[in-house]
């Protein structure tokens, strides 16, 4: 922080919200580690554990951290200075959501970044762990990190005990990592009698259903997005869109094929185009040519797999001993609350106005910008100068953890104050 | 403490144990089950005391198949399969696993406790896909197509049930939770068993018979690495101490081979002259009865063979085709169908008229098993003039250009 003065202000908005705000106390977290960052530190505290809320209220009111941690693990003994010694028992199952880590939204404003990583977060809740892995709505916290993302933390009794290498898969699943097409489109092979006892083999696949579960089901309605968006395009365009994908293909795939898969596709016979059926039939086998089903395979594996895969980052899930932003907190880089939240609440919320603590003042303050910036935040909206500026405290304490303002050093009332 | 005697096991074998209790047991499910909860509440009722097992004359058999349970596992990682015919069978098939056990808990190696249990657990395995196919047949032979309640099925259900799996079914497919379904495939490595390729439906995993039996393989193996070593008293270890120190000696030896991914690992001078033949035909592109590729594919993969190498060895064949190959020994291996099979036994070779050129080996009365031919004819001693010693240098280049 760029100033003691801003410094002082800040921790003076903090401990109001700590002094004021019901704290949301993870289950069992008796037996969490507790790990604290402060403004005026480097090091982070760890190793620390808190019989009751109340010990741990008292503890953030007195020394206001910038970042409050937990561990996603809870152990026989959390406050053993060393990892070996606190005996580790389970740990909830975590997936952190981050816009380094949510592909096309680091580049993004603060503000879309935050709504792209939201939609991710959606698309992990709906589709893989409420939809596929049957997890309750009760098992989940959502939680917003108070920085570039989400935390979901599963706490069903069964995702506990899994290990690490376990969770490892679950991140591979949500990711579509080594996803094997040969298993989405099975290949059975039949035997063609040749002469005598002798037999080739030759194979077929198979087209996967619409009731299939898991990776089966979520390609085939790949597909038929991919087959609607492309029935949607002129011929040229179809097959401009085509090639474009499959640019990015190991293989060489001409003209010719290109030409030949679409017309495999979409050109009609008795009325029905091989896209129609696919659909219908649940069938793969409308492919002319080796070549032309093989391009489909590229084309589903470069194109559809893409569109339907869910993000998380990794190590973050695998890591069964991470330390993870405490709900109601504070992000000493933002001022946002990390705020715990609903599937339903999800949707409607707005980190510039949800996660502003309420006990942060409406007091004026003048700050200094680094420069010019726009922002809203509650319900108004800022056009901020480089220099002086009249802001309301929750605005300050925003634009100062951000490192974008700080307390104008020639104002003192809150040093006095 | 008494000793049994020689007529109360008799009278053991003649009684078959009512299940009251509903439970899935009897003398010949107990011996082919022998670490099921309730295959230990039937022995313990019996009344055998562990000092009897060791000490008396009537357990001798038990005491013998007891100590080859382990020193197949020693050799081959898996407990080869014995059949049991007779309730006499089943109660010496039964008793030889404790007996095993205790010989494993006295040689108190950690490692080669998970090399035993993997061992006990395979043999499951093949009983467990045996029951389902043996359903099959029965179903198939009153003239109706196999429903969907298979009996075999049913049992496999109840063994998994009692080892703490909970089987559902979704769709009318066989389903687990996929928690469960990590736990006990985290040891299997193949991508075709990655959560990602998996049908999974609102948190259950869809399975077909050849997995659920895999995954209760996996938990038979979990379930007896847990419970070994078992103590084990002074006049056990007294007792059992020459077994001991020839199981530990057959261990070194096999420790210290090379665990080359050739053919080193597989030494064809000890394979039996059927499997010799096999082989041979298929190198040399002849027309082997499916039956006999069947045998070698899963005689050369129960010796620890992967997939890959029992490939490249039938390559050598000129009008070879790679992948009806491929789909063959994948099937057998059980990288398709998650039944690994073992080779049949020698009476069933005989059967398939595979059983080439027997040598004397093969016709001692106790020869039962290409494996135990394989087995016995790497230890024994190779004495001057012993009939087991017909090793020629024509299989010895042959051993090498594999
Ligand atoms: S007796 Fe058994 S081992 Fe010997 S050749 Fe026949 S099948 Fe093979």
């Amino acid at each position: 922080m760029a100033s003691d003065a801003s410094r002082i202000f800040v921790t003076k908005q903090f401990a109001l919200h700590y002094r004021d705000a019901p704290l949301t106390m993870p289950d069992r977290f008796g037996k969490r580690e507790f790990g604290f960052m402060f403004f005026d530190r480097r090091f982070m505290m760890r190793h620390m554990a808190f019989p009751s809320r109340a010990a741990l209220k008292k503890y953030l009111v007195e020394n206001v951290p910038a970042h409050v941690y937990y561990s996603t693990a809870y152990y026989e003994k959390p406050d053993a200075a060393k990892m070996k010694d606190k005996n580790w028992l389970a740990a909830d199952l975590l997936f952190d959501l981050d816009a380094d880590h949510v592909r096309g939204a680091e580049d993004l404003p603060y503000e879309q970044m935050l709504e792209r990583v939201k939609g991710e977060v959606k698309r992990l809740l709906d589709e893989f762990l409420l939809g596929d892995l049957g997890f309750e709505q009760t098992d989940l916290n959502i939680v917003f990190s108070g920085g570039r993302g989400y935390h979901v933390h599963v706490r069903s009794p069964k995702a506990l005990r899994l290990s690490s290498h376990e969770r490892r898969e679950i991140v591979d699943y949500v990711t579509g990592t080594d996803l094997d097409l040969d298993w989405v489109f099975p290949v059975t092979p039949f035997e063609q009698r040749r002469f005598r006892d002798r037999a080739g083999l030759e194979y077929k696949r198979t087209m996967p259903k619409s009731e299939d579960g898991g990776w089966r089901g979520r390609i085939r309605s790949g597909i038929e997005d991919l087959l609607v968006e492309l029935e949607s395009l002129s011929e040229e365009d179809a097959k401009a869109r085509i090639a474009d994908v499959l640019k990015e293909s190991k293989r060489d795939i001409g003209e010719k094929t290109i030409d030949g898969l679409y017309a495999d596709l979409f050109a009609k016979r008795r009325g029905r185009s091989g896209a129609d059926r696919m659909r219908e039939d649940d069938t793969y086998e409308v492919f002319s040519e080796k070549r032309h089903s093989e391009a489909f395979l590229s084309l589903v594996n470069l194109r559809v797999c893409g569109d339907v895969k869910g993000e998380t980052d990794e190590p973050v899930t695998s890591d069964v001993r991470r330390l993870i932003r405490l709900p109601s907190s504070l992000h000493g880089k933002t001022g946002f609350e990390v705020v715990p939240l609903t599937r339903d609440e999800l949707d409607s919320f707005d980190p510039f106005v949800d996660a502003i603590p309420r006990a942060f003042e409406e007091t004026s303050v003048d700050v200094r910008c680094n420069s010019s910036i726009s922002l809203g935040l509650r319900d108004q909206r800022f056009e901020l100068e480089e220099g002086v500026n009249q802001v309301p405290a929750y605005a300050a304490v925003h634009l100062i953890c951000r490192n974008l303002a700080s307390i104008d050093n020639s104002h003192t009332k809150y040093l006095s104050a | 403490m008494y000793v049994k005697s020689n007529s109360q096991v008799i009278v053991l074998t003649a009684r078959f144990i009512s299940d009251a209790a509903g439970g899935i047991v009897d003398h010949k499910t107990a011996a082919r089950y022998p670490f099921l909860r309730e295959a230990a509440e039937l022995l313990k009722s019996e009344g055998v005391t562990l000092e009897g097992l060791i000490s008396d004359r009537a357990y001798e058999r038990a005491r013998t198949l007891g100590k080859d349970r382990v020193l197949e596992a020693v050799e081959f990682a898996k407990v080869v399969e014995r059949p049991i015919a007779t309730e006499t069978d089943a109660v010496n098939e039964l008793l030889s696993y404790p007996v095993a056990r205790m010989l494993v808990s006295c040689l108190g190696d950690e490692k080669f406790v998970h090399r035993y249990a993997i061992a006990e657990a395979k043999l499951a395995n093949a009983r467990l896909s045996r029951e389902i196919e043996r359903a099959k047949e029965r179903s198939a032979k009153r003239g109706r197509m196999p429903p969907s309640g298979n009996d075999g099925v049913d049992f496999v259900m109840k063994v998994a049930d009692e080892l703490g799996l909970e089987i559902s079914s979704v769709d009318d497919f066989l389903a687990v939770d996929f928690t469960d379904f990590l736990r006990f495939s985290s040891a299997i490595k193949s991508r075709s068993w990655k959560l990602v390729n998996q049908d999974v439906r609102n948190g259950k995993i869809l399975i077909n018979e050849g997995r659920l039996i895999r995954l209760v393989e996996q938990m038979i193996s979990d379930r007896i690495i847990s419970e070994l070593p078992l103590p084990v008293n002074d006049t056990i270890i007294q007792a059992l101490a020459d077994d001991v120190e020839e199981i530990r000696q057959q261990l070194e030896v096999k420790r210290a081979e090379r665990p080359e991914r050739d053919f080193g690992r597989v030494s064809i001078v000890r394979f039996p002259p059927c499997m010799k033949k096999l082989l041979e035909m298929i190198r040399a592109g002849e027309n082997v009865p499916h039956t006999g590729r069947f045998a070698i594919v899963a005689f050369l993969h129960t010796l620890g063979m992967d997939s890959d190498t029992i490939l490249s060895t039938f390559s050598a064949s000129a009008d070879f085709d790679e992948s009806k190959s491929r789909y063959q020994i994948q099937h057998i291996t059980g990288e398709i169908s998650g039944t690994e099979y073992t080779p049949p036994e020698c009476s069933t070779m005989k059967s398939y008229g595979i059983c080439y050129d027997p040598d004397s080996l093969c016709n001692k009365e106790w020869m039962g098993h290409p494996l135990k031919y394989y087995r016995l004819k790497g230890r024994r001693p190779r004495k001057r003039g012993d009939d087991v010693k017909e090793e020629s240098s024509r299989s010895s280049a042959r051993a090498g250009r594999l």
